[in-house]
């Protein structure tokens, strides 16, 4: 697994670039997965609204809603949240895709053409998770923060300048960069297993499905593994 | 005949052109031919005999069913010759090639040479190797031991990156077509092209299109794979894999699951794309004993060896009897299978 990765990383600057194969997997991993990310997040935003003035009102802390919204959701829930969609959306398509591809002898057929495989399949994708992931972070936190606003303003009766400007103090470039450095790790991971599991599925269909499992879960777990690791060099 | 073909070095084969044998046969007539070769002053003279065909018929001085048993006359003259004088040098060779997959023995010890400019068919049973010997060829796989050679030139030790050029030489048509999904019928067959060579979009319009409509594809060129039959599937990858102008063409079971019409018809389109471009094939083929009409040269795989190599028509006569029981299709023989 770990030799695939090189090979993917290694064949990243070779030439020729194929920039619509680039765009394309863009689109698909990022622009055809806006709707689930925008469901996602902003009812992560309001659940964790709800959740959060009622513990904080305990403490006679509701006014602290707002910084507790918008910093969990930019720190923790908007890349993680928005890592474990992508898998499940766009991950298990790409395993799937590139499994019926192999036992199809589609990715044999590439080579006996002479076009490299990793290049022509796995560097698309990969260059797409970095470029996607980021991005959809962004959105999620922007709409899960607005999702905790309508709950905390329009619902519970919290005022807007509390909660907005107690945004603006609390959070820094640091929370940002943090939540956007696992962005960037988790686009590696979905990218690198999702493509590896597909790439080397096994055994018609049932290894399509085998795959395809695999790669959800192992890529959903090593999310999480990779959170808390970067999370303890960041802090 | 031979356990190994015999093959020396000899003087590269030399076909007379196309249009030349259709005269000299009578099919056609001097002024007919120079009819055609006017009608393609404009074409590069590289492709003038792969057209020369097309152009008699489209130009009305022969039906597309007389090209066609022409072309299988002539065929069928050069197998007979070929079995009175095999000797044609070897452009592919595998020496003493050993496979296992999966702890089972699949190549043991294979010997074998595939003529040039000749259509060898591998035959043997279900399970015996064939595939895994032609994905040797192309070097889809790499053998436990042994040499497998293209021009004297190992394979087996190249580089990734060589092997990628030494590829480009090949084609090879898969048994279920290997047809990209996400591409309709025009831009899989246009991708070899695209991704391997600079040829302008313009030019390479011209030739997947005079592709699709020498394998009677034409008007297809959008659908998608999982809109194509079966036959249709063959034909589109058939096209697309020699589209290249490859040196050397691999099949794979080319009429595998196809019905006896559309099998006769993959088979003439194979006999008329060698006579008009006389690349090398090697088909792998169960449909034995109507492969014996379509090829020079017969290898029989047994048991992981090579258990004949030699003229088809001298094949056909042998008196081996796993060799008969096989043609003949007998359930009862050497070979057990119930």
């Amino acid at each position: 697994m770990f030799i695939f990765l090189v090979q993917t990383v290694v064949s990243i600057p070779r030439q020729p670039w194929r920039w619509h194969n680039l765009l394309k997997q863009i689109h698909f991993m990022g622009m055809r997965s806006m709707f689930v990310i925008a469901l996602t997040s902003i009812f992560a935003g309001m659940v964790l609204a709800l959740q959060g003035f009622y513990t904080l009102s305990r403490f006679g802390s509701e006014a602290l809603l707002g910084p507790a919204v918008a910093l969990s959701m930019i720190r923790e829930l908007g890349p993680v949240l928005s890592g474990l969609m992508i898998t499940g959306r766009a991950g298990s398509a790409m395993a799937a895709e590139l499994g019926i591809m192999r036992i199809r002898e589609q990715i044999d057929a590439l080579e006996v053409m002479g076009v490299p495989p990793i290049h022509f399949l796995a560097v698309p994708r990969f260059l797409a998770g970095l470029v996607v992931l980021p991005m959809l972070t962004v959105i999620f936190d922007v709409i899960g923060i607005f999702g905790g606003y309508l709950v905390a303003v329009q619902l519970l009766g919290l005022s807007a300048g509390t909660y907005l400007g107690g945004i603006e103090s609390a959070v820094s470039m640091h929370d940002i960069s943090t939540g956007l450095i696992k962005a960037f790790c988790f686009g590696i991971v979905i990218t690198w297993i999702c493509s590896f599991k597909g790439f080397y599925a096994r055994r018609g269909a049932e290894g399509v499905s085998h795959a395809t499992t695999s790669a959800v879960v192992l890529s959903s777990v090593l999310i999480l593994v990779s959170d808390y690791f970067i999370t303890a060099i960041m802090l | 005949m031979t356990t190994a073909a015999t093959v020396k070095k000899s003087a590269p084969f030399e076909a007379k052109p196309l249009g030349q044998r259709l005269l000299a046969s009578g099919c056609i007539n001097s002024r007919q031919l120079d009819d055609a070769l006017a009608a393609q002053s404009s074409v590069d003279p590289s492709e003038i005999n792969h057209l020369v065909g097309r152009t008699l018929v489209s130009l009305g001085h022969l039906t597309s069913a007389r090209l066609r048993s022409c072309l299988v006359k002539f065929f069928t003259d050069e197998c007979r010759e070929y079995r009175d004088n095999p000797s044609v040098p070897a452009i592919l060779s595998m020496k003493g090639v050993e496979k296992r997959l999966d702890g089972r023995v699949v190549l043991d010890g294979i010997d074998l040479d595939i003529p040039e400019q000749r259509i060898t068919a591998i035959i043997g049973i279900s399970g015996g190797g064939k595939s895994v010997t032609l994905k040797h060829l192309v070097g889809l796989m790499r053998p436990d031991q042994g040499v497998i050679s293209l021009n004297g030139k190992n394979l087996v030790t190249l580089s990734p990156s060589e092997l990628q050029k030494v590829r480009r030489r090949f084609s090879l048509l898969f048994q279920g077509g290997a047809l990209f999904d996400s591409l309709n019928v025009f831009d899989n067959v246009a991708f070899p092209l695209r991704e391997t060579t600079s040829i302008p979009e313009t030019e390479i319009h011209k030739r997947v299109m005079n592709s699709l409509e020498e394998v009677n594809l034409a008007g297809m060129e959008m659908k998608f794979p999982d809109e194509l039959s079966g036959g249709m599937n063959k034909r589109a990858a058939l096209a697309r894999a020699l589209i290249t102008r490859p040196e050397i063409i691999l099949l794979d079971e080319p009429t595998a699951g196809l019905d006896p019409i559309i099998e006769n018809a993959i088979h003439h389109l194979i006999c008329d794309t060698f006579m008009r471009t006389r690349t090398t094939m090697v088909i792998i083929s169960h449909s034995v004993p109507s492969i014996f009409k379509w090829c020079h040269h017969v290898i029989v795989l047994h048991q992981g060896k090579v258990r004949a190599s030699g003229p088809a028509l001298a094949i056909q006569e042998s008196l081996d009897p796993v060799i008969r029981q096989f043609i003949h299709g007998d359930v009862d023989g050497p070979i057990h299978v119930l």
